[in-house]
């Protein structure tokens, strides 16, 4: 998808500027006939291309062709990519602030800096999406601290990595990451209507919940944090739109911050995992809990800890192979059309 | 008996400042004086030179080239032959401004010109430059920089050996800093800013930005096969680091080195280390005592040195030739 921050809508209270999401519903705002372009093709301002030495060329780049944008994919354009390839579906889920971007920016940091399981990048058709998810963990944003901005988006985006095992030239491994907002799977969880509409989710490979280990510590909130993340799963369940094949990943995030100590922690903790194992174990074929710490504030584990260990699944083929039992589609009236796209098949796997 | 013709289209790519209209000038005076052996062989003049010919006095002159800028990009067209062979490429090789191949990256849109040389080209240079090649830098990993850098001053206070040399080069034999993380001994260090920055494409490492023009390129071409010289320009300055260039571009640009080698089946590719000015400008030294201009060039591929600038592009053209001959 091209960036939206260089779309501007006019209409009187649509909510392009500050979530994202369009008026009148387009998944891609680019497409609804009242955004408009901020500016022309080239989003440079006069004063950077002055600084850049280069004379203002802006009449000469009026017959442009426009590329592929980079940034977040929608249903309708991941769909596209699972029509030619069989690429795996990861959906990340859970509350506000749990951490799903900052998991995706560590696996591409991760990436950019080495192999992953023995897996090498081959390619991304949202690299500048990923460049914008690490962007504020990076020194050139001028952040003291490393941060991550929140996904706003209602409808799921997608990013996208093609990978190739590094012993042989063998086939390419496309990963589709899902990230919607946190808020999405909050109203999922308090209401059956909402929950539903994530019908999407029937065609993930792996759907991973995770658990804010910054709130899991705090005696006051952690209860609360525990039943929220079990009502999302519980509802999505309900719901029919979380399937027994789905491999369910469980995470616990942050645990850097917890006091290795402290014994009432590691006691809830235990709490935890048997809360998942007892209510879900038999729901699903595979339920995982792991911890991890993708952006350690401690010395005590290293970058990404834990994050190859969520990845080895969708990587390994005996583990996780492109199915040939995927879910039909929902019928017609309950699918928007373009995302009835995502159901396409990939011709190779037909003819498999 | 006529020669047989074969038309070469190349597709050079790279960012602003990396040193294609140098390479190009050094290029060009090595065909027309043929003073390396078995370098690529000037089969006969273009009718236009004048462009060559003027950017090959400012390089044997040891004078700036100015930089090419979007308006005047040109295509120019030489005539070569591989050593002892009778067919002739027609070399169209476009003089590009690295401010185009930035647009490509932040706007999200390329020129017609581009759209048409990447559909049908299959041969590929792609240009970087050391002091561009900074890895991305986490916040985090500078906050225990700083801390080392920290516990090396106060190292050196005490008088303790070497800390100070080690604290600025942070490079190990094998290239990578203690604590495995890459440090660039010839590039530049990230300039901290001064305000927190809101997102821009422009911000994006340049390895991702690198491997994004490759991608465009391949999209373009519809992923037909194509062969690959990835040219590290200014290789002078990454000699201390005793990396070869594969090996360099493994340390320094992780992501693009796995993405090479990860599409080296659809993409054959092979890369050098260049220096095709020899040494600084305003600097030369010794090097103004050579006899032949071609002295100043070092180009390295694998374990092997030698002064043939063509190299990159035999490389390319070998393939074209096998491709002729079936």
């Amino acid at each position: 998808m091209q960036d939206i921050k260089n779309l501007v809508c006019n209409q009187a209270g649509c909510p392009l500027d500050s979530t994202g999401e369009c008026l009148e519903g387009f998944d891609d705002p680019h497409r609804c006939p009242h955004a408009k372009p901020r500016i022309g093709p080239s989003n440079l301002s006069s004063e950077e291309v002055a600084t850049d030495g280069d004379e203002v060329v802006t009449e000469a780049m009026a017959d442009w062709l426009q590329l592929p944008g980079g940034y977040e994919l929608t249903i309708n354009e991941a769909g596209e990519i699972t029509a030619r390839t069989e690429a795996q579906v990861v959906m990340l889920a859970g509350e506000p602030d749990a951490g799903k971007t900052t998991l995706i920016a560590t696996i591409y940091e991760l990436l950019s800096s080495d192999v992953i399981d023995n897996f090498r990048f081959a390619g991304s058709e949202t690299i500048l999406a990923f460049e914008r998810a690490c962007f504020p963990s990076r020194i050139v944003s001028g952040n003291r601290k490393p941060d991550t901005v929140r996904t706003r988006h209602p409808r799921p985006r997608f990013y996208h990595l093609c990978l190739r095992p590094d012993t042989a030239i063998g086939p390419r491994k496309h990963l589709l990451l899902g990230d919607v907002s946190g808020e999405t799977f909050r109203r999922a969880s308090d209401d059956l209507a909402e929950a539903k509409k994530l019908h999407i989710l029937r065609r993930v490979d792996a759907f991973v919940l995770i658990l804010d280990g910054d709130k899991l510590r705090n005696r006051k909130e952690r209860q609360d944090a525990l039943e929220r993340a079990t009502l999302i799963l519980r509802s999505l369940v309900d719901a029919g739109v979380l399937l027994r094949h789905t491999v369910i990943q469980v995470i616990i995030s942050k645990i850097d911050c917890f006091d290795p100590d402290d014994k009432n922690t590691s006691k809830f903790l235990l709490h935890v995992r048997h809360e998942f194992a007892t209510k879900f174990g038999a729901l699903f074929d595979r339920l995982v809990i792991l911890e991890i710490a993708a952006r350690p504030d401690t010395e005590r584990f290293e970058f990404g800890h834990g994050v190859r260990e969520i990845m080895r699944p969708w990587l390994q083929e005996s583990d996780f192979q492109w199915k040939m039992d995927y879910p039909a589609a929902p019928p017609p009236g309950q699918l928007r059309e373009s995302d009835a796209f995502f159901w396409r098949r990939s011709l190779h796997a037909e003819t498999a | 008996m006529q020669k047989p013709r074969k038309p070469i289209r190349l597709l050079a790519m790279g960012l602003p400042q990396v040193g294609k209209t140098t390479f190009l000038a050094a290029f060009w005076h090595l065909l027309t004086s043929g003073e390396v052996r078995d370098s690529l062989v000037l089969a006969e003049f273009q009718p236009s030179r004048d462009h060559l010919n003027t950017i090959a006095t400012l390089w044997r002159k040891w004078e700036e080239i100015p930089r090419t800028t979007l308006p005047k990009e040109r295509v120019v067209t030489v005539n070569v032959s591989l050593p002892g062979k009778d067919q002739v490429f027609e070399l169209s090789v476009p003089d590009a401004s690295g401010e185009g191949f930035k647009r490509i990256f932040e706007t999200r849109h390329c020129s017609r010109e581009f759209e048409d040389l990447a559909t049908d080209s299959r041969e590929l240079l792609l240009f970087l430059h050391p002091k561009q090649a900074v890895p991305p830098q986490r916040i985090d990993l500078e906050v225990d920089k700083l801390s080392d850098d920290l516990d090396n001053l106060l190292d050196m206070i005490a008088g303790a050996p070497n800390s100070a040399t080690d604290a600025t080069m942070g490079v190990g034999v094998d290239g990578t800093a203690s604590g495995g993380h890459a440090q660039p001994a010839a590039a530049e260090e990230t300039q901290i800013p001064s305000e927190i920055l809101k997102w821009n494409a422009k911000y994006s490492a340049y390895q991702a930005k690198l491997v994004d023009l490759l991608q465009v390129a391949s999209r373009l071409r519809c992923e037909q096969p194509a062969r690959l010289a990835v040219v590290i320009s200014a290789w002078d300055r990454c000699e201390r680091e005793k990396l070869q260039p594969e090996a360099w571009i493994k340390a320094r640009l992780p992501l693009l080195y796995q993405y090479l080698v990860a599409n080296a089946d659809v993409c054959d590719f092979a890369v050098f280390g260049v220096s095709a000015q020899g040494a600084e400008l305003k600097a030369p030294g010794a090097l103004l005592d050579n006899i032949r201009a071609s002295d100043r060039i070092k180009v390295t591929s694998g374990a092997t040195e030698s002064k043939d600038l063509t190299l990159p592009i035999k490389f390319l053209l070998e393939s074209a030739a096998k491709d002729s001959a079936k």
